[in-house]
């Protein structure tokens, strides 16, 4: 049996805790050997530091491949920043010799192991295919029967639509969830941008996503990144200032924006409070789990 | 957009404003004492260089805040994550590998004064 070791990255262990907490949850529920990949560091952003040293982005992330070669386990994200890093590292240490030396020895010298034999799986995949829609299925206690637009994220598009994007919307449906198709699904949160355009970033972005939440009345807002759910957060902080000052009611705010562990910890059947859902919301969710006890 | 934009570029000015205070040189002032000398821009983007910092000083780009720990026991979880915040040695084995990168030095960081020196 596979052993799989999560890698929090930098987001979520203290911006989504109930995340963390939720993927926990779900993970044990579905009866993988799933714990925490210890020690590591930020996956490490590859928008930042590929384009300003890609020898120290390649060395820096295999460092993180290095602990699961020392932890002897499954490297699991659920971010797609981290996993893109993490997959595209590794991808470069099969193909480039060069590299591979590079970086073998850069590791050596702090005592480390080259990650030889290291996985590296999305959570998406190790949900998909390790676990199986049907197990998914079977484990859900009730349907949610709620209506989302969801947010995929750009890297998670880099095996084709086919794959993770597809797991993710299936696995959606398959916990009740009816799922919103909007204009917008393709665009990047903008997480990027910021640093260079935060005004299209913030305007043209998130707020344009979730505006549209909004007038179609979805429930929520589902995602699976990290990286993306941190630029919604902070637009939404942006956002609501801004329309505090005006006295408004802000739209964009009033969508929750919902992990996909946590929708499948309620399908499963824990409770909001199991996983500490209400807390350090970017969006207030008790619209959300008013409905959920309704139904 | 101009009216509305006000909150994302003051978001965006604050974080231009963290990497001053971590910036040791001013290039504006530099310029004046040698008006003939090429100028040395940071190789560090200055939006980026908060993050950078923080990736120095705690190995994550994100510091556990107060706010974080409480969150995090009232979901359930251990207060401090399982990442380099609790394992240090991680953060000093990455601070090993910048160096050995000459990271430090293109960004000419200094990682006693941790400030950029440009």
């Amino acid at each position: 049996m596979k052993r799989y070791g999560y890698f929090l990255g930098c987001v979520m262990p203290v911006k989504m805790p109930w995340a963390e907490k939720a993927v926990m949850l779900v993970a044990k529920h579905l009866g993988l050997h799933f714990d925490y990949l210890r020690g590591t560091t930020c996956c490490i952003r590859p928008g930042v530091w590929k384009p300003l040293d890609y020898d120290a982005w390649l060395t820096l992330t295999s460092y993180n491949l290095a602990l699961a070669e020392e932890q002897e386990v499954v490297l699991v994200d659920s971010c797609n920043g981290c996993w893109i890093s993490h997959y595209e590292t590794l991808q470069e240490l099969r193909e480039n010799s060069e590299k591979r030396e590079m970086v073998a020895s850069y590791l050596k010298g702090i005592g480390k192991p080259f990650p030889e034999h290291v996985e590296v799986r999305h959570f998406l995949q190790v949900l998909y295919e390790d676990v199986g829609l049907e197990k998914i299925k079977r484990k859900v206690k009730r349907k949610l029967n709620l209506r989302a637009t969801r947010h995929i994220g750009c890297h998670a598009r880099k095996l084709g639509d086919d794959v993770l994007p597809r797991y993710f919307d299936e696995i959606l449906e398959a916990l009740g969830v009816e799922i919103i198709d909007t204009p917008y699904d393709k665009m990047c949160c903008g997480l990027l941008l910021f640093l260079a355009d935060p005004e299209r970033s913030v305007y043209e972005r998130v707020e344009r996503k979730l505006n549209y939440a909004y007038e179609q009345e979805a429930d929520f807002c589902a995602l699976i990144c990290s990286g993306c759910y941190d630029q919604f957060d902070r637009a939404v902080r942006i956002l609501r200032k801004e329309a505090e000052a005006k006295g408004e009611l802000p739209k964009a705010c009033s969508v929750p924006v919902v992990h996909l562990a946590e929708l499948m910890a309620l399908a499963f059947g824990y409770k909001p409070e199991d996983f500490g859902m209400q807390h350090l919301r970017c969006t207030p969710v008790d619209r959300l789990l008013a409905k959920l006890q309704g139904c | 957009m101009s009216e509305r934009a006000s909150g994302a570029k003051l978001h965006w000015l604050r974080l231009l404003k963290a990497a001053e205070r971590l910036t040791k040189t001013k290039l504006s002032e530099e310029i004046q004492v040698h008006p003939w000398r090429r100028p040395l821009p940071s190789e560090a983007p200055p939006p980026a260089k908060p993050a950078l910092a923080r990736d120095y000083e705690v190995g994550l780009v994100y510091p556990v805040t107060d706010e974080a720990i409480e969150a995090r026991a009232a979901c359930g979880l251990p207060k401090i994550p399982p990442t380099a915040h609790l394992y240090r040695d991680s953060v000093y084995e990455k601070r090993r590998l910048l160096e050995a990168l000459g990271v430090l030095k293109r960004f000419q960081f200094n990682g006693i004064e941790r400030r950029f020196k440009y």
